[in-house]
């Protein structure tokens, strides 16, 4: 119920628009409901007698009921869409709002698609609620009202006789309804199988091809196929077994009246115009009947999706500003943590005791195998999650004191997974800050070596590309995404695995751009290739959650632990053709020298 | 936002060798533009005559749908004629028999009336889910005969839709079209007779809104479907960008855009909510325009027949029935104009699939092809040259040879042909000229199934299939036992991993499943391949960066892989090039160098460049 008030209370911001509908659908069903009446009038006052001036009279009245009926009926309709399209508006513009300032926490836990299916579809379900779905039931109750009321006004013995038969309806009704939509959700639920087979054979075509396994994906969608029909046939045989039958109930009772009240007009107790009102108005009673569970059940959908769409309104964002936050001023990008300690879930800590301390404009490096904490050890800097012990701050502010907006202006991530949005190139690398100039588009660009390709196509930086980044490979999408980054110019700049795919030379000539495209900022890099790293400041190992071991890399290298044994894998080989090609470059300038 | 065209001064910088820029050529081209679905729907008898062509199983169950649509349409327009009826004789001559046998046949007209529906609707469901059937599997075997050059071309998403979305819209043009719209005219027609019939002249006056109700039916709401069309693109419109906005969420954070994107957002919301009403503006005026139309037609009848009733010239019982059969004509009416449209579509969708149907295969066996005997594995290229596009070669004057066992790397810029060697190696294309030959046998005159079986395929980002993975694996060797599959997840060191989830092998992955790092995707892609034990191995190395821990376990198993197996391997990592027995250096669709790592790196040309250029500057 505390649901059901809420999605009222959201249409009641509306309530001009909302009382124009239910004003306008009283008086479209009050008129609808007159019209047979009308014709009982006219069949026994006008016809039977043969009153011309009173048959003119009541066409007329019956052509002016028919259009008001019509206008009302259409308002009613109108504002009905009016309301809930705004409310719908209003329920969705918060949805999208506090989706996007929830924090990681809670986007990490929630599948992208689910969020979907919640704006989508139920608040499409509930936003009409407060008019179309409150209408309908109203409706129901005020039509069986006044029908009942004129059935026992024009015969109460025909109304006893034939309106038992509504009440054995309305339970065949609630049986079908009980057995369809089950039936529907699983054909729903197979036609969705049905996709993947096929997605999964046409996008491993490859695969397929290559184990020749062609008759063994084709068996696999014969069975699903199979299986969609079998279902679909099982509601089509409740379909046709339902719908007959209900059909034969409404006849039946049709049937009743016809012989009991044929009888009644023949002992002339009955005139013949209530006989042919009252079959009339018995059948207008059939239709809300089959629909009333329906109607039921649209309120239990409507607090299903209700609860699931405040569910996530509600849910509160794990990091939030404090009250009384200040904004964090210029930083000069100094960044401490003090005994950090932080895990995704109560009890498995990702990071413990974590110490470290940043200078300005330094270059920090962070090496470690899978799941050591490196990108974590980022995200609390952010403040993207907030610290279970211990502190984070920059210029001495604890990242928890300030506004989370101030901080992260200050703050460049370029994240591991380069999500680029469906958009020009210039849009996107302006993301961060929508009045960038194009020189200093460019100038990003340039930094992160991803203005090259950009010129290569035919329109440059207007080039637009797909959903995702669609349409450049993995190493333009990540440079362009670092072009995102370095356009901010943040005094403090987290490069998180960045640089993953693209390959080694363009990725040594970014971090040769960035000393001087970043000589101010404090720089944080995770990364897996050791030649990126060497020249950091300072290089942190990390194992387990753990700083195991800190220093340059000429220390760690003396020290022969871990990142002694990344070197070995990764590194050694290289710095072989190193020197293989200082000694050609030698060979070749002997050489020219000789020749000279 | 505003964002100047770029500068002059950015045109002249100079091109980069940049790997990933080169890229054109080795890909194969994708269509530029969807222009099968602009295909509009005209009324095409070959076509048409196809489609029926697929309903030749089921001609009698067609002539039963037609036989009960019939016996439905006479049962449903005879009722208000036994209302008439009744009102005219027993009601008013007091004969209690003939109210008894008029109440019983409008009973039985009842039932028949419902029966007959119940019959049709089933009838017309189960053919309809027959063809649809029937129509998919013939669409998915020929989508699995179609050469992966139709998959390159073709996204998958537009396939999809053909055999699900474009099949449906035919299956609803020979059900629903052509069954349904019979019955409706049957109605009608049915209708238009008993009003003549029983009085030709109020009939003729009445049908006077007839010009209005057609108007309506196929003016206003044509108009209302592209009101409601341009509704739906505005809705999808509006939730790609929240869809993209949920996904994108982290960076909207980091670069704190959240003011910005809610502004946009509102904007797509509110452009939604104006279409739609004006959608529902139409619909809200459909029905109360119809009634009115309906009442002139009821004052019409009482006005002129109530006239005639008093003059004894029109009986009570007609002008009830009239009163009655006016307001069936026009759910029919508009039934046959919303199919009208329906067809229309249904006959684009048909053309659609009809032209997926005719694409040819590119790869087909050649008339006389012998299956390939199990091989030793000797590999020979000699002179290949191949395009996937005519006139735009990607591989010219390839020639080399890999004896039993040998691992050849291949390495180069993207695009200088690397995985175009593979794709033809498995005849996953065919060559323009020149032999490719496996121990002597021309792969273009042996079977491609033969062929592929001995060939194993490692690509670089490793597809699996939903299902367990248990199933993943075994789908290199369909006949494997439980055992077999540990033993190769085991060799590829994936075994622990697997052993450490709560379902062990039965571990749901694919889509719907556990999301695996892309390192144990590849482990699990090597045991895949190690199980179908094939005598060739052709493997794309990854690029992507894995941890160092994870990269020492994939160089294990990528050893233990090849060993003992004639592996053609697009070489990523050094120490696969090291342990290679050739090197092969590609540039622009050529082999420019070849030689094992040391003598190639003694010759100083393109393969030294190649690796000591990244380095050099360094230092």
């Amino acid at each position: 119920m505390r649901i059901l008030r809420r999605l009222v209370a959201a249409s009641f911001k509306y309530r001009g628009f909302a009382l124009l509908a239910y004003g306008a659908w009283l008086v479209s069903t009050a008129l609808s409901l007159v019209t047979p009446t009308l014709f009982k009038e006219i069949i026994d006052n006008g016809l039977t007698p043969g009153d011309l001036r009173y048959i003119g009279f009541m066409s007329g009245i019956i052509l002016v009921v028919s259009l008001l009926a019509a206008l009302f009926l259409f308002g009613k309709a109108f504002f009905t869409a009016v309301t809930s399209q705004k409310t719908g508006y209003d329920l969705r513009a918060q949805l999208y709002d506090h989706l996007q300032n929830l924090s990681f926490g809670f986007h990490d836990r929630i599948q992208a698609g689910e969020m979907i299916s919640v704006a989508l579809s139920d608040i499409e379900l509930v936003q009409g609620f407060g008019t179309q779905a409150i209408i309908n039931i109203l409706d129901t109750f005020l039509r069986y009202a006044i029908v009942l009321a004129i059935m026992f006004w024009l015969s109460g013995e025909l109304a006893l006789w034939s309106l038992p038969l509504l009440p054995i309806l309305g339970v065949i009704a609630w049986f079908y309804n009980k057995r369809v939509r089950p039936a529907y959700s699983w054909i729903r639920q197979q036609r969705e199988r049905v996709v993947i087979a096929l997605e999964e054979a046409i996008n491993g075509a490859r695969v397929v091809k290559a184990f020749v396994r062609e008759s063994h994906e084709q068996g696999k969608f014969e069975k699903e196929g199979r299986e969609l029909v079998r279902l679909m046939m099982r509601a089509v045989n409740v379909n046709a077994t339902f719908g007959p039958l209900m059909n034969m109930i409404a006849v039946l009772g049709v049937v009743i009246v016809l012989w009991l009240g044929g009888r009644f007009v023949i002992d002339g107790e009955l005139s013949i115009g209530a006989l042919v009102a009252f079959v009339t108005y018995f059948q207008m009673l059939v239709g809300p009947t089959q629909q009333l569970p329906g109607i039921i059940d649209s309120i239990a959908t409507s607090v299903t999706s209700g609860e699931r769409y405040y569910g996530v309104l509600d849910t509160r964002s794990p990091v939030r500003d404090q009250t009384g936050a200040h904004e964090l001023p210029p930083t000069s990008g100094h960044v401490s943590l003090q005994d950090v300690t932080f895990g995704y879930e109560r009890g498995y800590p990702v990071l413990q005791e974590v110490n470290l301390n940043a200078a300005p404009g330094k270059m920090i490096a962070i090496v470690g195998p899978t799941g050591s904490g490196k990108s974590t050890l980022l995200y609390l800097i952010a403040r993207f999650y907030d610290v279970q012990a211990g502190s984070v701050k920059i210029d001495g502010h604890d990242v928890r004191d300030v506004t989370q907006d101030s901080l992260r202006q200050q703050i460049g991530v370029a994240l591991q997974e380069p999500l680029l949005f469906a958009d020009t190139m210039a849009n996107n690398i302006a993301y961060g800050r929508p009045d960038a100039t194009m020189d200093e588009i460019v100038a990003a660009a340039q930094a992160a070596q991803a203005h090259d390709f950009i010129m290569e196509f035919p329109d440059g930086y207007q080039h637009r590309i797909g959903e995702r980044g669609a349409g450049l490979s993995g190493g333009q999408r990540q440079r362009t995404a670092l072009a995102r980054t370095l356009l901010l110019r943040c005094p403090i700049l987290m490069l998180d695995d960045a640089t993953a795919s693209v390959d080694t030379e363009t990725e040594y000539r970014i971090y040769e751009g960035l000393k001087a495209y970043a000589r101010e900022s404090t720089k944080f890099v995770v990364a897996q290739r050791v030649s990126t790293i060497k020249d950091a400041d300072l290089i942190l190992v990390m194992e387990d959650g753990r700083i195991v071991d800190r220093g340059t890399h000429a220390e760690l290298l003396q020290r022969e632990g871990f990142y002694t044994r990344i070197y070995d894998i990764q590194l050694r080989d290289q710095e072989h053709m190193a020197a293989l090609a200082r000694e050609a470059a030698r060979g070749s300038h002997e050489g020219g020298a000789a020749h000279g | 936002m505003k964002v100047e065209p770029p500068m002059a001064k950015g045109v002249n910088q100079p091109l980069p060798p940049a790997s990933d820029s080169r890229a054109k050529s080795d890909t194969p081209p994708r269509e530029p533009a969807d222009d099968e679905e602009q295909i509009r729907g005209e009324f095409d008898f070959k076509i048409l005559a196809r489609l029926f062509g697929y309903t030749s199983g089921f001609r009698l169950q067609i002539a039963g749908a037609v036989v009960v649509t019939l016996i439905n349409t006479a049962a449903s327009v005879l009722r208000p004629y036994l209302l008439k009826l009744a009102i005219d004789g027993p009601l008013v001559t007091g004969d209690l028999r003939g109210l008894d046998i008029l109440v019983v046949l409008y009973l039985i007209a009842g039932l028949v009336l419902f029966g007959a529906m119940g019959a049709r609707r089933w009838i017309i469901s189960w053919l309809g889910q027959q063809l649809l059937f029937s129509l998919r599997q013939a669409l998915f075997v020929h989508l699995q005969r179609l050469s992966l050059g139709f998959y390159d071309r073709n996204r998958a998403g537009r396939i999809i839709t053909r055999v699900t979305s474009d099949v449906r819209d035919i299956n609803r043009l020979i059900t629903e079209g052509i069954v349904s719209t019979s019955s409706d005219l049957f109605v009608l027609v049915g209708i238009l007779f008993m009003m003549l019939y029983m009085h030709w002249q109020l009939a003729l006056l009445t049908f006077i809104v007839f010009p209005g109700l057609i108007a309506v039916a196929f003016i206003f709401k044509g108009k209302s479907r592209s009101a409601w069309r341009l509704a739906r693109e505005d809705r999808s419109v509006m939730n790609g960008y929240f869809a993209e906005s949920i996904l994108g969420v982290r960076v909207t954070q980091a670069y704190t855009r959240q003011a910005e994107n809610l502004r946009r957002f509102q904007a797509l919301s509110d452009r939604y909510v104006g279409s739609t009403l004006k959608a529902n503006g139409l619909s809200a005026a459909f029905s109360p325009t119809v009634s009115i139309i309906n009442a002139v037609a009821i004052v019409i009848i009482i006005w002129f027949g109530g006239v005639a009733v008093v003059q004894d010239t029109v009986s009570l019982g007609v002008l009830v029935a009239f009163l009655s059969y006016v307001q069936r004509f026009f759910q029919p009416l508009q039934s046959i104009s919303s199919r009208f449209n329906q067809m229309q579509s249904a006959m684009a969708a048909s053309e659609r699939v009809f032209a997926l149907l005719d694409q040819e295969p590119d790869i087909v066996n050649a008339p006389a092809a012998k299956s390939l005997p199990a091989v030793r594995g000797q590999v020979r290229f000699d002179n290949v040259a191949f395009e996937y596009v005519e006139n735009t070669p990607v591989l010219h004057g390839i020639s080399l040879e890999a004896q039993p066992g040998e691992l050849i790397a291949i390495v180069g810029h993207t695009g200088a042909g690397k995985t175009s060697i593979i794709n033809v190696l498995c005849r996953f294309y065919d060559i323009k000229s020149g032999a490719v030959t496996i121990d002597g046998y021309n792969i273009g005159s042996v079977t491609v199934e033969s062929l592929r079986e001995q060939i194993g395929l490692v690509l670089q980002e490793p597809f699996l299939f939903s299902g367990t993975v248990k199933e993943n694996i075994r789908y290199g060797r369909l006949d494997a036992t439980d055992e077999e599959i540990v033993a190769a997840a085991k060799a590829v060191r994936l075994h622990e991993f697997v052993e450490a989830q709560p379902f062990r092998y039965e571990t749901l992955v694919g889509e719907r499943g556990t999301q695996l790092s892309i390192g144990q995707r590849q482990l699990l892609s090597f045991a895949r391949a190690l199980i179908a034990d094939p005598r060739i191995l052709v493997l794309d190395e990854a690029t992507s960066s894995v941890d160092t821990e994870t990269e020492q376990q994939i160089q294990e198993a990528l050893a233990l892989l090849m060993r003992g197996r004639t592996s053609f391997v697009i070489a990523h990592r050094l120490s696969t090039i090291q342990n290679a027995d050739q090197v092969i250096v590609m540039d622009r669709g050529k082999i420019v160098e070849q030689g094992t790592h040391e003598e190639l790196l003694r010759q100083r040309g393109d393969y030294f460049q190649l690796y000591t250029m990244q380095f050099a500057d360094q230092e």
